[in-house]
């Protein structure tokens, strides 16, 4: 799989993987939420710098004049359901086969290796069923869930720069 | 702009309404009102952070040992010599405390300004935390265009406009924050600044953070919201730390739980606060035109607080804020408005009671009452007045949910008050009973009733006749506050009615009318006088003429009142005291009667409003007091101005109690006449009503009497008479009458033994001398035996030099008096003495090895059975000049450490005279050792072996 190129970042070998989230989350947002895409690179810088400190933090400060209603951007939903997607199908796909353990690693997401430039048509079904399903979870309505999962899985079964 | 359809909707920001009186703005477009500013409750919420610093002071001195204990032993040692049972030495007693009271009062003074300080400190510090908060931001310029559009069109342009800063995630939730100087900034979390092409999702939150702009309270609310979180776990850490260390104690866990009530209740008040504030920013986003998009927002929200915190939660559940936006806003000034005022007007009374107490004890009758009383009625009535002004304009509301409010808290805080007293006020003492408690809030709370009945009927003047004049307003403002005070002014005497009912009887009949307070009321007539003359709203000003039916109502009540108390006086002339104090209180009532039948028939009857009434009530009562006063002028009953204030001021006085109690019961009734003009057929209906019920209270009066309103003059001796049949019985000490010391210079010692009755005589002696306070303790066993260290001390300690004698003793007598326990029980003093004779003379040797027991030991440390420890320090005063030799030795005692030190003095006197030894030993703990006492024990009791 080649680098992810976005706005002319290249990203080290290492963080493949946190690529091909922000490239799939990119492709997502793209779809289902347009109007994000001028704050979608500085959001992404953010989100990774939290992975590069080991946890994410999305706790609300608190502000006690709050307006008391949260509202989410929809690019931190969509970051965190195609990383918990890709984390759950690929990485303990190409862990298992590799080690045959369940690896765990904190400080960032481990490069699914074994993934080539697209993906089998189970992995990709699988991949479309956990985003799917994530993203129901943390609250999205099944419409844009079906969105958000298509727009995921099809940027990485075809990545925009491969 | 707004989005298609919704554009139209919105009104100039310049345009709005200055907001002083118009109506409330229910859903969807109309008149903006700028959001309520809430300065009455921000009122209430520094007056209970004070009350919570003082509170807090108080328990912080009663925790530091190095404080409470000398202020304690200044209690037990000052009402030993001036017992609280002798009311004629209350002052006396007053000036041995000032000096201790005075300490704590600095210090609850110091605790004060501590929350004061605090409150300012997060003032300035929260606004930094929030900003520290902002460092990713991101750009999006779109958001700022429409921002400043939405400012402007709300007024806010140039340097009114806040800043806008558009926060990266994490920040999830829009909010205003500011310090007190600068410009207030307005935080948007990026989801909704992307959404600025979007009115449905940007606007409704904008306009809801502009509410709190232009409310101008931004930096306040950050000051709030900490304190939610802050009194209580102050006062509770404290408290538990010191459980923790010293163990359960009565006095500090009854400050503990008072502490605890201040502190909760200004937590609960904070958050509601809060929850107001956001609730007027609702209903401003509402009003200009965002209600069904705020509302489509809050629906799809996120879930609102768990059960457990609702009560200090910032917002309502979103469920509940999208409904009540839905229908028309509730009026201010309701029930719980009336609670809260209540509750903060008697805690902030009691606290600066507590206070004022501490820190002019000596003057504390002058003083303190005012100060109490003055603190509780304004917080009373500028805490009702705005918003039930705003109630009033907002039309017409159920006007008994604030007066009930406002007396239930008023009741339920002082209930707690009371129950909890400030230990070393009230008398002293500080013993929780929860029956007096009960009749204190029963009294309390009409009187709050009354202040609050009061601040409806000007409120609602104020609306009808000078609808938008700030001048007036204030006006009302201040006429409220002021004839809080006349009204508020029995409520330092309702503590004293549980305990001697004549005393606050008297105290309402001699002592109201004198204090010149209630005159205060008198400005009420006045306003409303003042006010009924203007148009009021939308309607041309009435001619000035006079409604023919009060008129003839006013001089028929004049005519009964007066006339029967000018009858009474002629008829049956007084020929005793009694008798003349007698018919002068019931020519009081008779007057004050008078005006309240005209308040009651005219406010019930449909020809005048409440107002109408109040003046012509006033008007007859004071009417009937000048003539009963002109007759007893020309009778030569009345001269100078004692008794112009006994013939007009205590009538004026009682009336205006009876109005202020009998408003709460017209706040249904019109405040202002209808527009019918008057016929007169109609006025004969009133002006019948008020004949018949002046007659039937003049029979009352006149006749039966009126139960319970007859105060005969004060007997002199009452008090302490019904002081001492309630005073704990001691065992009395022999002779325990004071009187002078007796010395006995040059009387001739018996050197021969004296017989066991002679001991007795000579030990019993000493209970001449003894002064108020001191009495025979109750036996008890005597202690097993202590281990002293070093044990070269244990001569001096054990007294060992003395039994070389022990098996030629052939008497041996002893008396012991100690001080009756105190009411902290904290100070004590003790004196033992022994008689002793022996068949041979005693030897000066005896004396020399004490004197050499003395010298070999500097301190030392006596350890009982428990582990406890007793520190002594050796110390040799001169010995009195009495027998054939004498001997002193004396010692500073010390145990614990730190500030949980306990000190005291002892001194232990020999005299030799023959075969007979006399032994003195005296012991002052945590207080000063009466040296003058004890050189008349050891006089008398030398003495008393002569006799």
């Amino acid at each position: 799989m080649a680098p992810y190129r976005h706005d002319g970042i290249v990203t080290e070998p290492e963080n493949v993987g946190a690529d091909l989230v922000v490239g799939a989350a990119h492709a997502a947002v793209g779809r289902i939420a347009p109007e994000e895409l001028p704050v979608f690179d500085e959001v992404a810088a953010g989100w990774r710098r939290q992975l590069s400190k080991g946890h994410v933090s999305w706790s609300v400060p608190q502000g006690g004049v709050g307006f008391g209603i949260d509202v989410t951007l929809v690019t931190e939903l969509v970051l965190q359901v195609v990383a918990a997607a890709v984390g759950e199908v690929l990485v303990l796909g190409a862990a298992t086969a590799r080690a045959g353990l369940l690896r765990r690693r904190r400080r960032e997401l481990p490069a699914p290796t074994d993934a080539g430039p697209g993906l089998d048509p189970e992995q990709a079904r699988r991949l479309r069923e956990a985003c799917h399903r994530h993203a129901l979870a943390l609250g999205l309505d099944p419409g844009r869930a079906e969105l958000l999962a298509d727009a995921a899985v099809g940027a990485m079964v075809d990545p925009p720069d491969a | 702009m707004t989005g298609p359809g919704v554009g139209g909707t919105h009104h100039d920001g310049g345009t709005a309404a200055n907001g002083t009186t118009g109506g409330e703005v229910g859903v969807g477009p109309g008149p903006r009102l700028p959001p309520d500013r809430l300065g009455w409750l921000y009122a209430l919420v520094l007056a209970s952070l004070i009350s919570v610093g003082i509170s807090a002071g108080g328990l912080y001195f009663l925790a530091d040992r190095s404080l409470s204990r000398p202020w304690a032993a200044a209690v037990d040692v000052c009402t030993r010599a001036h017992p609280i049972e002798a009311a004629a030495q209350s002052a006396a007693r007053d000036r041995c405390l000032a000096g201790q009271f005075r300490r704590r009062g600095v210090v609850m003074l110091a605790g004060a300004g501590i929350a004061l300080g605090a409150a300012g400190a997060l003032v300035l510090v929260l606004p930094l935390a929030d900003r520290r908060r902002l460092r990713r931001r991101l750009t999006v310029p779109g958001a700022q265009e429409r921002f400043a559009d939405l400012c402007g069109r709300n007024g806010l342009a140039a340097r009114h406009r806040p800043r806008l800063v558009v926060a990266a995630p994490p920040v999830r939730q829009a909010y205003t924050t500011g310090g007190v100087v600068g410009r207030p900034t307005v935080v948007l979390p990026a989801a909704v600044a992307v959404a600025h092409g979007d009115p449905a999702r940007f606007d409704p939150v904008v306009a809801h953070e502009l509410a709190h702009v232009l409310a101008r309270d931004v930096a306040w609310a950050s000051a709030v919201r900490a304190l939610i979180w802050l009194p209580v776990p102050a006062v509770l850490a404290a408290g538990l730390l010191e459980v923790a260390f010293f163990g359960p104690n009565a006095t500090y866990l009854t400050a503990l739980g008072r502490a605890t009530v201040v502190a909760v209740l200004t937590a609960l008040l904070a958050a509601g606060l809060l929850r107001r504030r956001e609730r007027e920013a609702d209903r401003y986003a509402a009003s200009a035109g965002h209600a069904e998009r705020l509302a489509a927002l809050l629906r799809a929200g996120t879930a609102g607080p768990t059960r457990r915190r609702r009560l200090l939660a910032r917002h309502p559940d979103p469920a509940t804020r999208a409904a009540a936006l839905g229908r028309p806003a509730d009026p201010p000034g309701g029930l719980t408005h009336g609670l809260a005022v209540g509750a903060v007007a008697m805690l902030a009374t009691g606290a600066a009671d507590a206070l004022v107490r501490d820190l002019f004890l000596t003057a504390q009758a002058a003083v303190g009452p005012p100060v109490a009383v003055c603190v509780g009625a304004v917080l009373l009535s500028l805490g009702l007045l705005p918003a039930l002004v705003r109630r009033a304009a907002a039309g017409p509301a159920g006007w008994w949910r604030p007066v009930l409010g406002a007396a239930i808290g008023f009741a339920v805080t002082a209930f707690l008050a009371t129950a909890l007293p400030v230990p070393g006020s009230s008398g002293v003492s500080a013993r929780p009973d929860v029956s007096v408690a009960l009749l204190v809030a029963a009294l309390a709370g009409p009187l709050a009733a009354s202040v609050a009945g009061l601040c409806v009927l000007l409120a609602r003047l104020v609306v009808a006749r000078r609808p938008g004049s700030v001048g007036w307003r204030t006006a009302t403002y201040l006429v409220a506050a002021a004839a809080g005070v006349a009204v508020l002014w029995p409520l330092p005497a309702l503590a004293s009615v549980p305990t001697d009912g004549h005393a606050a009887r008297n105290w309402l009949v001699f002592a109201l009318p004198r204090s010149g307070w209630p005159l205060l009321a008198l400005l009420v007539p006045v306003l409303v006088g003042l006010l009924l003359r203007g148009a009021g709203q939308g309607r041309r000003r009435p001619p000035r003429r006079w409604d023919r039916g009060v008129v003839a109502a006013v001089l028929t009540a004049v005519l009964i009142g007066a006339g029967a108390a000018v009858w009474r006086t002629e008829l049956f002339p007084p020929h005793t005291l009694a008798e003349a104090n007698r018919q002068a209180q019931q020519r009081w009532l008779l007057c004050a009667l008078t005006g309240w039948a005209v308040l009651v028939v005219l406010a019930l009857g449909r020809r005048a409003g409440v107002g109408r009434a109040l003046t012509a009530g006033w008007a007859a009562g004071t009417a009937a007091a000048l003539l009963q006063y002109a007759h007893a002028l020309a009778t030569g009953r009345a001269d100078g101005w004692d008794t112009a204030e006994a013939h007009l001021l205590a009538p004026l006085a009682w009336l205006g109690h009876l109005v202020a109690v009998t408003l709460p019961f017209l706040v249904s009734r019109p405040a202002v006449p209808g527009p019918a003009p008057s016929s007169p057929g109609g006025a004969r209906a009133p002006v019948a009503a008020v004949a018949v019920l002046a007659a039937l209270l003049a029979v009352a009066v006149l006749g039966p009497g009126i139960p319970g309103t007859y105060a005969p003059f004060p007997v002199a001796g009452r008090t302490g008479a019904a002081a001492a049949s309630t005073a704990p019985v001691d065992p009395p000490a022999p002779d325990a009458t004071p009187g002078p010391t007796r010395s006995a210079p040059g009387r001739a010692h018996p050197r021969r033994p004296v017989t066991p009755a002679e001991g007795r005589r000579g030990a019993g002696a000493v209970g001449a001398v003894l002064p108020r306070g001191w009495r025979v303790p109750p036996d008890r066993a005597e202690g097993g035996g202590s281990r002293i260290d070093p044990s070269a001390c244990r001569p001096l300690a054990e007294d060992s030099y003395l039994d070389r004698l022990g098996g030629a003793e052939r008497v041996r007598e002893r008396a012991r008096y100690a001080t009756a326990p105190g009411l902290t029980a904290t100070a004590s003093a003790e004196l033992v003495i022994e008689i002793r004779s022996h068949a041979e003379p005693v030897p000066a040797s005896v004396l020399a090895e004490a004197e050499s027991a003395r010298r070999a030991c500097p301190r030392f440390t006596a350890r009982g059975t428990d582990g406890a420890a007793v520190r002594f320090a050796v110390d040799a005063q001169p010995p009195p000049a009495l027998g054939e030799q004498s001997w002193r030795v004396d010692y500073r005692l010390s145990a614990g450490s730190g500030r949980a030190r306990i000190t005291g003095r002892s001194a232990f006197v020999i005299v030799r005279a023959g075969h007979n030894l006399v032994t003195v030993y005296a012991n002052a703990v945590s207080e000063p050792l009466d040296e003058r006492l004890l050189g008349a024990a050891v006089e008398a009791a030398v003495a008393g072996l002569g006799d």
